[in-house]
């Protein structure tokens, strides 16, 4: 089997000594700053990148991979102890597992998440390195025409989930594909929107907008908002499930395996989609729909595992295709950059080492994550109590090292604080600032494949109409547009958000 | 006309200044003809789209079906000293090194918050940079000017 000789050679990268040091530490450290309240991976990513500059890619990628997980898992810990999702994803976490913590049964939550969660992440690693090999020869086929109309679904997947108003969230992306324009034009060398800065040349940098949007307007955020912040003080006593509990979870963790990595896959689709789905089909199905918002822990082992196997199974238009479906995997594809990978096709063929490592680490980082989260909550436990006077200036210090790091340069700080003002901004105007960062990172590649469309078709604009897969992409965003746009779903979107929101 | 929601009056001004922006600083790019497009034609389609978003967003905020949003209050505050301490970072760290910097970063960020006292905005400072040396520096090896230039000469 071709497979097993692929895992064979990934599982012999990832096990070296070295790199499983690697995995451990990057889960540590993502778990570590994911569990802060208010830094979601995207933060925690462009926080935590300074820490794999100086690793060979394959360890840098481990690690990178074992920060990603990190940071989603601390934000479920955080969504079960102390009521505030780390992020969207763990948005409906908050729901139910809130609920079992004040029944004394938050130990119960947290084993009920790792243990769905590492399931779910089992099934979508083999899920991942099943489809991994036929999609990437089948991205072989795709022209530029087909990139840009697998762009545009991306995009308008970001902005159909967006929980603000669908113009606005349009509105965002537009504003982030024209930021990543900023810098030197690829095909004619003029330089855009550059204000004579030398530092501009090569663009604006996403660790730069990530830091800025993110880590420092979300600190003041958090500084202004400090009578929200209900600290955790009770004590983890007991974890183990009972059996009653492993016969009501274990159904939902199957089905939210299954809606996970189905979702995960497609572009722009994402993580909270994956929970939000897998929480109402949970309540729908459930004999027991009143006990959903009191602590039933069918709510919690269902979005965790959905979230958890669509965090996987995102790897795949990312590797596969070199698109990323959501913001953070825009984050991973840029920090594989940093370290000279260009993810598509190509990585399969000519790294195969890396490509196949990788996979293997996603499944040893989820089996660390376990091992993380079940003996060494007290850790986490202990470290949500940490006031966040003493936290916030070590969250900046890390940010600025972060972003200074990226090229040793001080404007990167400058822009990064410029960011800040316009990322507090967003947030004051209720403007969502995920879809931009996804914006940012597509914007050169969107035009890029554009162009070179209009070239191939000599200007002829049906190009994008009359090939098979572009067109089918093309469809299939409309499709996604109008069923957002339909009164009843509107309704029934802007029903979720609120319950996320109250 | 009544302004229902302040929000969407905020966000349609932005969006509608920054689509107009790029747009007119596109106009200074070669648009290119329809085989060969310039670098002027892309950024100047998204900037006219912005601009029809923030129309959108702006009008929407008049409408009846509106909901009626004010602004949120800006608290200066953790605003300013946040933002101050990261751009005294970058204006001190190639003088001052890494060691120094951190503290000023740490007292100016520190400020953010009222229930700072004297002693434990010392302590963490001297905490986090030590931290910072060892972990930035001596472990990861990252190259950061570390003290003063005065000293290294």
């Amino acid at each position: 089997m071709e497979l097993f000789d692929h895992l064979a050679l990934g599982f012999s990268t990832a096990l070296s000594l070295q790199n499983v040091t690697y995995a451990f530490i990057g889960c540590l450290l993502g778990t570590m700053i994911g569990v802060l309240p208010g830094l979601g991976p995207l933060a925690t990513i462009a926080m935590l990148l300074p820490f794999t500059y100086g690793l060979e890619p394959i360890a840098a990628l481990i690690m990178l991979a074992g920060i990603y997980y990190g940071s989603q898992y601390g934000g479920s810990t955080t969504a079960i102890l102390v009521n505030l999702p780390g992020e969207t994803s763990a948005v409906v976490t908050v729901i139910d597992g809130h609920q079992m913590a004040r029944q004394g049964r938050a130990g119960v939550a947290l084993a009920t998440a790792a243990l769905g969660s590492f399931f779910a992440g089992t099934v979508g690693t083999l899920i991942l390195a099943v489809f991994a090999i036929p999609l990437t020869r089948f991205a072989f086929s795709f022209g530029p025409a087909d990139y840009f109309s697998l762009m545009v679904v991306g995009l308008l997947g970001a902005v159909a989930l967006a929980s603000s108003s669908l113009i606005r969230a349009i509105g965002m992306v537009l504003l982030g594909l024209l930021l990543g324009l900023v810098g030197t034009d690829v095909n004619s060398g003029t330089m855009r929107y550059t204000f004579g800065l030398p530092q501009l040349w090569d663009g604006i940098d996403f660790v730069v907008v990530a830091v800025g949007i993110f880590a420092f307007a979300e600190v003041i955020a958090s500084l202004e908002n400090k009578e929200l912040r209900e600290a955790f003080t009770g004590k983890i006593t007991n974890l183990w499930p009972t059996r009653e509990d492993i016969r009501r979870a274990c159904p939902a963790v199957l089905r939210g395996t299954a809606i996970g990595s189905a979702v995960g896959a497609l572009p722009g689709a994402g993580l909270s989609l994956a929970s939000f789905f897998s929480y109402s089909l949970e309540k729908k199905v459930s004999r027991r729909p009143q006990e959903f918002g009191h602590g039933a822990i069918e709510g919690v082992a269902g979005p965790e595992a959905a979230n958890n196997a669509a965090a996987q199974t995102a790897f795949v238009p990312t590797l596969a295709l070199g698109i990323p479906g959501s913001a953070t995997m825009a984050l991973m594809l840029g920090a594989m950059m940093i370290h000279n990978i260009q993810p598509g096709p190509q990585v399969m063929t000519n790294n195969p080492d890396i490509f196949w490592g990788l996979i293997a680490s996603m499944w040893i980082g989820n089996l660390m994550l376990v091992i993380l989260n079940l003996p060494l909550i007290g850790m986490w436990v202990k470290l949500l109590s940490v006031p966040y006077k003493i936290m916030f200036p070590a969250i900046l210090v890390f940010c600025c090292v972060g972003v200074y790091s990226v090229q040793n340069s001080v404007y990167d700080i400058y822009f990064a604080v410029a960011f800040g003002v316009v990322g507090y901004a967003f947030r004051k105007f209720g403007c969502e600032p995920a879809p931009l960062m996804l914006g940012l990172v597509l914007g050169p590649m969107l035009e890029e494949n554009f162009r070179r469309a209009l070239v191939l078709s000599r200007g002829d604009y049906t190009v994008f109409f009359t090939r098979p897969i572009s067109l089918t992409l093309l469809l299939f965003a409309a499709a996604m547009l109008v069923v957002v746009l339909l009164p009843n779903i509107k309704r029934r979107r802007n029903e979720i958000f609120a319950e996320e929101e109250a | 006309m009544h302004i229902r929601n302040h929000r969407d009056v905020a966000a349609g001004i932005l969006y509608l200044v920054l689509g107009t922006a790029f747009a007119i600083g596109a106009l200074n790019y070669p648009l290119g003809s329809v085989s060969r497009l310039g670098p002027g034609l892309f950024p100047l389609s998204l900037g006219v789209l912005l601009t029809i978003c923030g129309l959108a967003v702006f009008a929407g905020a008049f409408r009846s079906s509106a909901d009626e949003e004010r602004l949120d209050r800006w608290h200066l505050r953790p605003f300013v000293f946040v933002l101050v301490g990261g751009a005294l970072f970058g204006l001190l760290l190639p003088y001052a090194g890494l060691v120094i910097t951190i503290m000023v970063l740490v007292i100016v960020a520190s400020l953010a918050d009222r229930e700072m006292t004297p002693a434990v905005i010392a302590a963490t400072a001297v905490a986090l940079a030590a931290a910072s040396y060892l972990i930035f520096i001596y472990a990861i090896g990252l190259v950061l000017p570390v003290w003063p230039t005065v000293f290294s000469g």
